[in-house]
């Protein structure tokens, strides 16, 4: 049982470096996946607007890291 | 965030490490070295599994066996090339390729997001050099500003 453990937390290490980076980037994909398109954003801003989220999610974090 | 290390003597003390539990008789070595075995599965796992989805997602509507054999032959000429260019390659500064990798990553992911959720990306796949070119300048300014944080007062 331990090996079992033990092999899937290496699993969720290779997949997830920082859980909290992770889940910022998750957040901005449902918010592109349904906030967008719910608010009649034109399509053409979509993208535009992914990148800005992704780039404040990774800018915070990389704030954060740097505090540490 | 990873700090700036030296790879060629981290992989020195990992193959050490390595060479110390897996035996240090020539006889033992030539058994099958279960860390040795562990740690490249490891690495290469990730890897491997990344190019599957990008076969899937590549060749989704019936151009599976085309993207398929893509992937096949480019890990083929990653291989040879890796063989050939070994040497050269070390010499390229780590924390460089690391960085540029990153970038490049993060273009293809949030591209690949997009054309996922059915965005009309502008200027379509030339969008992927206009993202290339904004997480450069974002990493440049982050790595910048956490420069100036640690500097000593």
């Amino acid at each position: 049982m331990t090996a079992v453990a033990t092999a899937l937390r290496e699993l969720w290490g290779l997949f997830v470096e920082d859980a909290s980076l992770t889940l910022g980037i998750l957040v901005c994909v449902v918010i592109a996946a349904w906030a967008l398109p719910a608010l009649g954003l034109r399509e053409a801003w979509r993208g535009p607007v992914l990148f800005v989220l992704l780039a404040i999610v990774l800018s915070e974090n990389v704030r954060r890291s740097a505090r540490r | 965030m990873i700090g700036l290390h030296d790879e060629a003597a981290i992989y020195a003390k990992e193959t050490a490490a390595l060479a110390r539990d897996g035996g240090g008789t020539p006889r033992l070595r030539a058994r099958l070295d279960g860390v040795a075995l562990a740690t490249s599965f490891k690495g290469v796992t990730l890897e491997g599994l990344e190019v599957i989805f990008i076969v899937i997602a590549t060749g989704a509507g019936g151009l599976l066996a085309p993207a398929a054999l893509g992937a096949t032959l480019a890990g083929s000429l990653v291989i040879l090339a890796g063989l050939g260019l070994r040497r050269p390659l070390a010499r390229v500064p780590e924390n460089t390729l690391k960085f540029a990798v990153g970038v490049l990553l993060s273009a293809f992911g949030v591209f690949w997001i997009g054309e996922g959720l059915r965005y009309p990306w502008p200027g379509e796949d030339l969008a992927l050099l206009a993202l290339a070119g904004g997480f450069s300048v974002i990493a440049l300014l982050a790595v910048a500003a956490v420069r100036r944080s640690r500097r000593p007062a």
